[in-house]
């Protein structure tokens, strides 16, 4: 295997990995517009050039492959290089606009970034504003995508984006020279479901984000990395969030899942838990309840209704819970329990769990954690049909229930009534979760718990790898996380206290389900990669102000 | 270095002329020495330096960082483009704004809601010299009272930002570049030809 | 004079496939398929041809590239985008001698193993793309090419496809990619055609003039190709002279041909009796030569390198003594500019930045730094794009600004007026927020030198 040194630091790769690449995996930054992990390279955008010893002018890392004993210099080593990148950076800003004040890119554009490093830019202005070439602005291309024509830098990422990725092919370039143009055919709104990615893949401010537009500066957003519950592939997204409020997600890479992308039902879930009122406190009837008060009547009623009958509990949690919260309710049901049922489907999430929706990453079924429930002993009975049969029998003693309502898509009405009427059945109900929902108004005793986003926990995706979500925002007024509650519950049969962190939770999931074990929750993160480009490595100016 | 050394204090000494009762008596009237010439200055010469406010108002330095003032473009719209600037700069946090997508195709951004709270204010001026469109400098109005701490009193939004007597009465204050003319940026009642006859 | 490729132009009968097969067309696509393909190559290596497009890479080398598996299909592209400003000698060939072409085409084909060749015309020359269509059907219907060429058992389809016009069309790769249907614009090397060409195959693109003179060295032999010409230019050079010259139009010339002899008695001498200021010997992508320096030279590529010029494309450009040169520059400069396809960077801005410099410049709003601005932004671009194009746009900037620099200078601003006149031109003192003296002074020294040099 090629063994390559770059800025005087070797490493060993295989064959037909780039330059670029290879400095990447060693931290060497190499600055890059055209250049994406998940793109064919292009070399179009001259930024990556490097000074290769023997050969007589500098060559993009991007698209040179790595050479056995090759000695590269990058622009923080080689004034060679640094002089092109200097030039190559100075003709990018030639024609570039002053909009860095209103433009939603900056704090995180590639441009202001290169500009401040003092081996690319820094270099004082040879131009006059007056002499820009001006292009069209703000062109809406559809629902989720503003395009700026004057801010392009033609690194055609977009471009091979929606040719190479998604399909669509719905973005080309058009004019010659300087007057070169990224458009849509008659600007016609974009009808790619993957849509969102173009405004991450642009390494400036032409392709926004329409739902983000002028919500935020970049630089007041803190991050939290997590994973989406929109459907089961478990696509790593960062969630941005300001003052407890989640502005927008991106995608984090992780090539073995994602790679770049999420589609963009997935982008937009987190406004779906803004889109119906949340459930505040716990309620029984139309009395409210305070917490310690509702645990006990929850413990209490269920025990009457299913121990003291001598009839089995129900207990149903569906597959948008986490992995932690669905070994807790085991926990709970089988010390509480002598005589329980545990269940996940809803519908035919274990059918559909292996079905693709299209041919990139959504898919089928769209709750993200049925391998999880699996793995973890739920469904191994008559699903939900053959229990709401059972309660028709009155062979249910009670239901405890845990339900998230569907971040993708809506549940079907069959789901609905089958829920509706398993709650008029049974005598006693105690359901936990996020919103108020119509058809869950039947439940005896309801629990307000936290939402995606706002708990930490795990997640096992269609491949069956466990990934971490961590918490983003805080739970409003009495809310509180599922495992809390559980907890709670637990402490209630069993008159003993334990520690609900999900941390601890995963790690006696790890020692006692087979699946899992091996799992280290440290470890869950640093699988997953970073995102792209990685994060905080390429913000020069000042530290951001996430923590204000 | 010689004179230096000269004012390098003798303690032994200086702990001497301390039980000197003359010199002592003399050191505090040299302390008293403009008091006792501004006593003398206003009872003999007639000579006030109070002034009887606030009917009497001495006029402040054109550099005064008082209460702020968005300006506005010749066509009467917000100078302020939303950039979030001085919001981000802000040491008090006393800032928010929230922007809005403008019809205008000249425009793109404006603040659909900007507002200072001031009486979280410390007028530090970073906001101002932040603003790369001159479009949120001071005024010179220093006396911001108000009747109670609630926020509909001292958090002023676009309207009074923009739009209040006092600014005409106090004047423009503090922003950065004061040497030149303000660049397409009006005051409150003012258009291109007012400011054009102003200089 | 030698006559190689021009043998048979005069005749207009020459492009119906009779006349041509008694003027002994054909006959090298003949002899090259009784021999194996290799022989073929080798031959033409022997007879020292070197691409007649601009680069002058020795032809048969860049047949000799091509190793493709046995169920690898191979494509030959004949480069007919003539686009080079002063060039037109690939449209008088396939005008007069269009089986010549076809010839070279078949030839060529064979020799690398394709069995489909796409002649690749330019946009504007639909009519000729008629004759040549015209010729190729007569050679399909006399079964010279197509399936079983001449009863050898070898099967060549060839296509005429046109461009829409565009520079950049003419650049192999561009070439490659418009005939894919795709936005013309060059790929990255490597890979290189000869592996990743023509549908990711393995493709030759070869010019017009060189597939003439490959089917008339089949025809002739090797041997006879190189006695004409100079030791490391063999044959002959078609050139295309135009400008202020009495006789403009295409002349073949044998190799090592003094210039100054050609343009006294081909050419007919500069035009009106006026002095010679300046030849662009290849197209407007090579350094010029004021009339000093080219009067000791001789057509072909060693003399043109001496004199740190290129013979390029054989598209010589005569300028006498009255022309302005800085107006030439900017009609070259404003050609680059719109013709530049905009894929990557230095080329995209540095074209269009050099134009805006030089249209202010004749405007007589020039500023005291701009001959070197225009230096230094040709040295940005100069080796760091993708195609040649961008290096083509440096040459004619930097050869005109050194050569002729008094003419540039003089439309500089005068001293008088200062270093910061041209900052009138943008709002008053401040220009912007970066208007302090020092910021403007930090400005007009970043002009005097790479920018690294202002760090």
């Amino acid at each position: 295997m090629p063994i390559v040194t770059i800025d005087g630091r070797q490493i060993e790769v295989e064959p037909g990995t780039s330059v670029i690449q290879a400095a990447d995996r060693l931290g060497v930054e190499i600055p890059r517009f055209c250049y994406h992990p998940d793109l064919r390279p292009e070399g179009n955008c001259r930024m990556c050039l490097v000074d290769v010893e023997g050969f007589q002018k500098p060559v993009v890392a991007c698209a040179t492959p790595v050479l056995d004993g090759m000695v590269v210099k990058t622009p923080h080593e080689s004034s060679v290089a640094s002089r092109a990148v200097n030039g190559v950076l100075e003709f990018l800003l030639v024609n570039h606009p002053l909009d860095c004040p209103i433009c939603d890119q900056a704090g995180e554009c590639s441009l202001q970034d290169f500009y401040m490093h003092p081996d690319y830019g820094q270099h004082p202005s040879r131009v006059d504003p007056v002499e820009k070439v001006h292009k069209r602005k703000r062109i809406d291309l559809g629902p989720r995508i503003v395009l700026d024509q004057e801010r392009c830098v033609m690194c055609s990422r977009c471009v091979r984006f929606s040719e190479e990725v998604s399909g669509f092919g719905e973005l080309q370039f058009v004019r010659r020279g300087n007057h070169v143009e990224l458009t849509a055919f008659e600007d016609r709104a974009l009808r790619d479901p993957y849509a969102g990615n173009l405004a991450d893949v642009c390494p400036v401010g032409a392709l926004t984000s329409r739902d983000f537009r002028f919500k935020r500066r970049v630089w007041h957003l803190s991050h939290t990395d997590s994973i989406c519950a929109g459907c089961s592939t478990g696509c790593n997204l960062r969630i941005d969030h300001f003052e407890g409020r989640i502005e927008r997600v991106v995608p984090r890479r992780n090539p073995d899942v994602n790679r770049s992308w999420i589609c963009d039902e997935g982008r937009l879930s987190f406004r779906r838990l803004a889109g119906a009122p949340r459930l505040t406190r716990p309620r029984r009837g139309d009395r409210e309840l305070l917490w310690p008060e509702a645990v006990a009547c929850a413990h209490e009623s269920l025990q009457t209704a299913s121990t003291a009958r001598g009839l089995p509990l129900l207990a149903f949690a569906s597959a948008s819970a986490t992995n932690e919260s669905l070994w807790l309710i085991r926990q709970y049901v089988e010390a509480a329990f002598p005589e329980h049922r545990l269940e996940f489907r809803l519908d035919r999430e274990t059918e559909a769990v292996a079905e693709r929706q299209d041919s990139l990453l959504r898919r089928a079924d769209k709750h993200p954690n049925t391998m999880g429930a699996l793995h973890l002993g739920y469904g191994r009975g008559v699903g939900l049909e053959g229990l709401v049969a059972m309660a028709e029998k009155g062979q249910l003693g009670a239901l405890f229930m845990l339900y998230y309502p569907p971040l993708v898509g809506e549940e079907s009405e069959e789901t609905k009534e089958r829920i509706v009427h398993l709650l008029q059945l049974v005598s006693e109900s105690v359901v936990l979760t996020t919103h108020e929902l119509p058809y869950l108004a039947d439940a005896k005793l309801l629990l307000p718990v936290a939402a995606w986003s706002e708990e930490e926990g795990t997640y096992t995706n269609y491949q069956g790898v466990t990934q971490h979500a961590g918490k983003a925002v805080s739970p409003q007024e009495a809310v509180r996380p599922a495992t809390d509650v559980l907890g709670d519950l637990w402490q209630c049969a069993t008159a003993a206290r334990r520690p609900t962190g999900s941390e601890h939770l995963f790690r006696e999931i790890a020692a006692s389900v087979p699946a899992f074990r091996g799992l280290s929750y440290a470890a869950l993160d640093s699988r997953a990669a970073t995102t792209y480009p990685p994060e905080g490595r390429m913000h020069y100016g000042q530290e951001g102000f996430a923590g204000r | 270095m010689a004179r230096k050394a000269s004012r390098v204090v003798d303690v032994r000494q200086a702990a001497e002329a301390r039980t000197d009762v003359l010199s002592s008596t003399a050191g505090t009237l040299a302390g008293m020495e403009v008091t006792l010439r501004n006593m003398v200055r206003a009872t003999v010469g007639r000579e006030h330096v109070t002034i009887q406010y606030p009917e009497q108002r001495k006029p402040y330095s054109r550099r005064f960082r008082g209460v702020h003032v968005l300006t506005h473009r010749a066509d009467g719209s917000l100078k302020c483009t939303a950039c979030f600037l001085c919001e981000t700069v802000c040491p008090a946090q006393c800032i928010t704004i929230e922007a809005k997508d403008v019809d205008d195709p000249r425009i793109e951004k404006a603040p659909s809601s900007y507002e200072i709270d001031l009486s979280r204010c410390i007028f530090c001026g970073f906001c101002v010299e932040a603003c790369p469109e001159e479009a949120l400098i001071m005024s010179r109005e220093y006396d911001l009272t108000a009747l109670s701490r609630g926020p509909e009193t001292l958090a002023y939004g676009i309207d009074r930002l923009t739009e209040r007597p006092e600014i005409a009465a106090y004047g423009a204050g503090f922003r950065p570049h004061m040497q030149y003319p303000l660049v397409e940026s009006y005051l409150p009642g003012e258009g291109p030809e007012e400011a054009a006859a102003e200089e | 004079m030698a006559q190689l490729l021009t043998r048979n132009v005069l005749d207009p009968a020459q492009r119906e496939l009779q006349t041509a097969l008694r003027s002994g067309a054909y006959l090298g696509f003949k002899q090259a398929l009784s021999l194996p393909a290799h022989e073929v190559v080798a031959e033409i290596e022997a007879s020292g041809l070197r691409g007649r497009g601009g680069a002058g890479f020795p032809t048969g080398r860049k047949w000799s590239f091509i190793h493709a598996a046995l169920d690898q299909p191979v494509y030959l592209l004949c480069n007919a985008d003539e686009s080079e400003p002063g060039t037109f000698k690939d449209h008088y060939l396939i005008e007069r001698d269009p089986h010549l072409v076809l010839e070279g085409v078949a030839i060529a084909a064979y020799a690398i193993g394709a069995h489909q060749a796409y002649i690749y015309m330019r946009g504007e020359y639909a009519s000729i793309a008629e004759t040549l269509a015209r010729a190729l059907g007569e050679a399909l219907d006399a079964q010279i090419v197509g399936p079983n060429c001449m009863n050898s058992g070898y099967d060549l389809r060839i296509t005429i496809q046109l461009g829409a016009g565009a520079y950049i069309c003419g650049e192999e790769t561009g070439l490659i990619q418009s005939l894919e249907g795709r936005r013309a614009y060059p790929r990255v090397r490597p890979p290189f055609p000869a592996v990743h060409g023509f549908l990711q195959e393995p493709t030759v693109v070869n010019n017009v003039e060189t597939l003439a003179c490959a089917a008339r060295i089949m025809a002739e032999g090797a041997e006879a190709f190189k006695d004409l010409g100079t030791k490391q230019s063999a044959g002959t050079k078609l050139i295309s002279v135009s400008g202020a010259v009495e006789r403009p139009g295409v002349y073949e010339v044998e190799m090592g041909h003094p210039l100054m002899e050609f343009l006294a008695h081909e050419a007919g001498g500069v035009r009106r009796g006026r002095g010679l200021k300046g030849v662009i010997p290849g197209g407007t992508s090579v350094p010029i030569l004021t009339a000093e320096e080219a009067a000791p030279l001789t057509i072909d590529y060693e003399s043109m390198q001496s004199a740190g010029t290129m013979l390029g494309s054989g598209g010589m450009i005569v300028f006498d003594e009255d022309t302005r040169m800085p107006h030439a520059l900017l009609r070259i400069a404003e050609f680059y500019a719109h013709e530049s396809c905009g894929e990557c960077t230095p080329c995209r801005e540095g074209t269009g930045w050099m134009a805006w410099v030089l249209r202010r410049l004749l405007a007589g709003e020039g500023r005291p730094d701009d001959l070197e601005l225009l230096l230094r932004v040709g040295d940005n671009i100069e080796g760091r794009t993708i195609c040649g194009l961008g290096d083509a746009s440096v040459q004619p900037v930097r050869s005109f600004i050194q050569k002729f620099r008094p003419e540039f200078e003089a439309l500089l601003p005068k001293e008088e007026q200062g270093t910061l006149a041209w900052q009138s031109h943008g709002h008053g003192p401040r220009s912007g927020r970066f208007g302090s003296p020092a910021k403007e002074a930090m400005r007009s020294q970043a002009v005097d030198g790479p920018p690294t040099a202002a760090l």
